[in-house]
């Protein structure tokens, strides 16, 4: 009957039980409240035992919660003192802020008007190649500057078919040596007058498409 | 109650004391780990990432103040007032208008017409016309927003008269006067009857501002100001190279006269 009800209280139990019958004398017969006893001093010890790796998980985990609570703290505390410093930044820099604006506008302005001017330069280089093509008799009618496009489109005016070949010749043997700048000539008309009129295109993709565009994008004004 | 057949609940819990203290110990643990642990656990990798943010933002907002303190004002004054000459707010009309003029006395080339069907001018109306325009048009979108912070242009046919070597000239040193303008289109009409070797250019020209109304309203403490590269920084020296016809500013229009030929032509 003891046995059976120590049983139910674990195998550990149930050895210490088992041992306590063993061991007991078979002449002496069974002292049933001795074994209890011991049976109830073992299960102690050994509940203590749990009890003491329990109490060192407790110390360590109550260790790990105070760790924690105390780094939140300091965090926080670390927090406070960076949004006070940002606070006293932000008050200190709204004494500025005349200054500020102005500073903004001036580098967005200077911005644009660089991207405006690498713009301006290829077309500007551009110019001064037609330019410097054009013979001293022969005059231009017409220059359109497409900066979209990298194009000038252009008409030029010979006073004769000698000079107009002579315009044609020098487009010619300039533009085979030159890798930047390419010509196509899309008329060539007579006047009434005698003299001739060369319509064409001298194109400066290459220049252009190496300087940025301003930004961002232009747009045109809008017109009452 | 009775645990075991020969043993009550008291008994039991006198028995197994230690035992029940170490479960509760084990539950307790439980309950402090998902209440306290867990949620400070969160709270502190909260904090850790809105630290980060904000020990970045305070050291931008240190950088900009540092920046805004040791600022040269009178050499950036004289450079934002060059900046405004060259972009201004609003349509640069009369000090386009003067500049061209004097620019043409300069180079002896003479005017003789201009279509200026230009819209307002010169004016804060005419920049903000723009941006209500804008607004009204379609629906406001971040990047209609930012419309305004774009460069715009004015569009103007200006004809002068002189001949080739005198207009290119002028067409040249147009490319280096304030405010900024290009020409787009240039066509050539000889005018021999008025003088041997003279010709009419009709030029198109585009002039350009930069109303940047949303830069102008939106500033705000914590972004970091714009950083120019070091080709926009060198170009801001090549900006003395424009020429300005500063008494473009001292153009009145208040006198009946001034308003019956605000340009003196």
């Amino acid at each position: 009957m003891q046995l059976r009800w120590d049983l139910q209280w674990g195998v550990m139990h149930e050895t210490c039980a088992k041992e306590i019958l063993m061991s007991a004398p078979v002449g002496q017969g069974i002292n049933f409240l001795r074994n209890k006893r011991k049976v109830a001093d073992a299960q102690v010890v050994h509940d203590r035992l749990i009890t003491r790796w329990t109490m060192i998980g407790m110390a360590v985990f109550m260790v790990v919660v105070i760790g924690v609570v105390i780094a939140k703290l300091v965090i926080g505390s670390q927090r406070d003192a960076v949004s006070k410093q940002v606070d006293q930044s932000k008050a200190r820099i709204a004494t500025f802020q005349t200054l500020e604006r102005d500073y903004i506008v001036f580098a967005k302005k200077v911005q644009l008007m660089f991207g405006l001017d690498k713009q301006r330069e290829a077309k500007r280089e551009a110019v001064k190649f037609f330019y410097g093509l054009i013979p001293q008799d022969s005059v231009i009618q017409q220059v359109q500057l497409d900066s979209k496009q990298f194009k000038i489109i252009f008409q030029v005016e010979s006073p004769d078919v000698f000079r107009m070949l002579s315009l044609l010749r020098i487009f010619r043997e300039k533009l085979t040596k030159d890798v930047i700048f390419d010509v196509a000539i899309s008329s060539v008309t007579r006047k009434s007058d005698g003299t001739y009129l060369t319509t064409g295109a001298l194109g400066y993709e290459a220049l252009g498409k190496t300087t940025p565009t301003p930004k961002p994008g232009v747009k045109p004004a809008s017109k009452k | 109650m009775t645990v075991g057949p020969e043993m009550s609940l008291r008994q039991f819990a006198r028995q197994r004391r230690y035992l029940l203290i170490s479960v509760l110990c084990w539950i307790a643990m439980f309950m402090l780990l998902f209440s306290v642990v867990i949620p400070q656990i969160q709270d502190i990798q909260y904090l850790q990432s809105r630290l980060e943010t904000e020990r970045s933002t305070a050291d931008q907002l240190k950088n900009k103040l540092q920046f805004l303190e040791a600022f040269d004002l009178n050499g950036f004054k004289a450079q934002n007032e060059r900046v405004n000459v060259m972009l201004p707010a609003t349509k640069p009309f009369l000090p386009l208008l003067y500049s061209l003029k004097e620019l043409a006395k300069q180079e002896d080339v003479i005017f003789s017409g201009l279509d200026w069907s230009i819209g307002l001018v010169a004016s804060d109306s005419a920049a903000q016309s723009q941006g209500t325009e804008t607004s009204k048009s379609t629906k406001t979108t971040a990047a209609q927003v930012a419309s305004g912070d774009s460069l715009q242009k004015m569009n103007l046919v200006l004809k002068v008269l002189g001949t080739t070597e005198k207009l290119n000239g002028y067409f040249d040193a147009m490319t280096r006067i304030t405010p900024v303008v290009e020409i787009d289109d240039v066509a050539l009409a000889p005018k021999f009857q008025i003088q041997q070797g003279i010709y009419e250019a009709t030029l198109k020209l585009t002039s350009f501002f930069a109303p940047l109304t949303t830069l102008r309203t939106a500033v705000t403490g914590d972004k970091p100001l714009p950083k120019l590269t070091q080709e926009e920084q060198a170009y801001i020296q090549k900006l003395n190279e424009y020429t300005t016809f500063v008494e473009a500013q001292n153009v009145s229009i208040a006198t009946p006269s001034a308003r019956q030929n605000p340009f003196g032509f």
